[in-house]
């Protein structure tokens, strides 16, 4: 007769083993069952080539996909690098990758920064026209300010005379402003950065003017060829070290 | 059953709140006319003033602003101030059916766009006609995203009662 210890031993060495067995069985079970079934199981070869041409197709229409993605983006870099810029810029291409959402102060982030010299300042561009300015750089991500948010200023030149002024965003759109009145501006005027900022941009022409208003004693001019850099998806920082 | 599973709408929700903010997402972002914020805070206001539903529109605009720069507090006043006059003084004042939704939708934004403009022409002395180009094909834009998800989220909806049989 066996004690009410040893019952409960037994008990135990019975429920221990089992579940060995089990996690055992089902380990082996998951090791071999691609073994077992390549092997053991029957499968009529015309089913399995038809599901095996299936697989490719499906296979093959995602490559597609994928490749005309890739294809959409080489487009818009080749035109990215089609931007007319003097040679001795030093460009580097890049992708706006997030875009604030908010409608009128814009700013976008671009995946590059200190690590691929972008420094703060840094103009950026697209072959549509000027998209704004670096704001902020990170290692490896930087803030670009739009054209039309009211915290980006850069200075221009009007004209064939160069007058100075400052391009500068109000919410809506950017507007050169601090041009006395007094200076012979008209519609059609080309605008270039100016050469005397920090980064010695040689003159790069960014739109013409589009309109002058005389405002207290200073003109207000619009200018034309400003784009909405929320369609914007590839994007060039103009170095210049 | 998606409206009991807690996991289901926390990763819906942030999918919502995040995937508009990349550009070319296919989400809300339509070349950049849409804005993101605007169409959820009208959603969540026409579908059923709560305290939650606030709160998840404050969430949503502070979670933006973090992306924007400074001058986006000017864009955050207008937003919450719509929303303040809409809740006191429109919304109570309209029979729910689709045809007053589409006109409170109308009323919101050009509530909003108007806000703004005051703001932006007392700050930055922007001129109308300069504002309304701008403002012009966003306003289309929003208008339609908002309508279609209004529909889709408030009057395609599944019914909530219960299916009754009946033995005559």
């Amino acid at each position: 007769m066996l004690s009410k210890r040893n019952k409960k031993y037994l008990f135990l060495t019975a429920l221990g083993s089992i579940l060995i067995f089990v996690f055992l069985f089902l380990n082996l079970n998951f090791y071999f069952s691609n073994l077992l079934i390549s092997k053991l199981s029957y499968k009529s070869d015309y089913l399995s080539n038809n599901s095996i041409l299936k697989e490719r197709i499906s296979l093959l229409e995602a490559r597609i996909k994928l490749q005309e993605a890739i294809v959409d983006e080489n487009l818009s870099l080749k035109e990215n690098l089609n931007y007319n810029l003097p040679k001795s810029l030093s460009l580097l291409n890049t992708e706006l990758i997030i875009i604030s959402p908010f409608t009128f102060t814009s700013s976008g982030i671009i995946n590059k920064g200190s690590l691929d010299r972008v420094k703060k300042g840094s103009l950026v561009i697209s072959p549509k026209g000027l998209v704004g300015k670096v704001a902020e750089v990170n290692k490896q991500f930087s803030k670009v300010l739009f054209t039309f948010n009211p915290n980006f200023a850069v200075m221009v030149y009007v004209g064939e005379s160069k007058i100075p002024g400052i391009l500068k965003g109000n919410g809506i759109s950017s507007r050169i402003k601090y041009i006395t009145t007094d200076q012979e501006v008209v519609v059609g005027d080309n605008v270039f950065i100016a050469t005397n900022t920090i980064q010695e941009y040689p003159g790069i022409r960014i739109g013409e003017i589009s309109g002058v208003v005389d405002y207290e004693g200073f003109l207000n001019l619009s200018i034309k060829d400003l784009i909405n850099p929320r369609n914007a998806k590839f994007v060039t920082v103009i170095i210049n070290d | 059953m998606i409206r009991k599973n807690i996991f289901i709408l926390t990763l819906g929700g942030l999918a919502l709140l995040l995937l508009p903010v990349y550009p070319k997402s296919s989400t809300l972002d339509f070349g950049g006319h849409v804005d993101a914020s605007l169409v959820y805070i009208f959603i969540l206001l026409i579908t059923g003033i709560s305290k939650i539903k606030l709160l998840i529109g404050l969430i949503v605009l502070f979670c933006y602003l973090g992306l924007s720069d400074s001058y986006a507090y000017l864009e955050l006043t207008a937003k919450i101030l719509t929303c303040f006059i809409f809740i006191t003084y429109i919304q109570k004042f309209f029979w729910e059916n689709l045809r007053n939704d589409s006109i409170m939708l109308l009323i919101f934004l050009l509530l909003f766009y108007s806000i703004s403009f005051i703001l932006y022409s007392g700050v930055f002395q922007v001129g109308l006609s300069e504002y309304g180009t701008f403002v012009g094909i966003p306003i289309i834009y929003n208008f339609f995203i908002s309508m279609i998800l209004l529909i889709i989220i408030k009057y395609t909806s599944w019914p909530r009662a219960k299916d009754q049989t009946y033995q005559f």
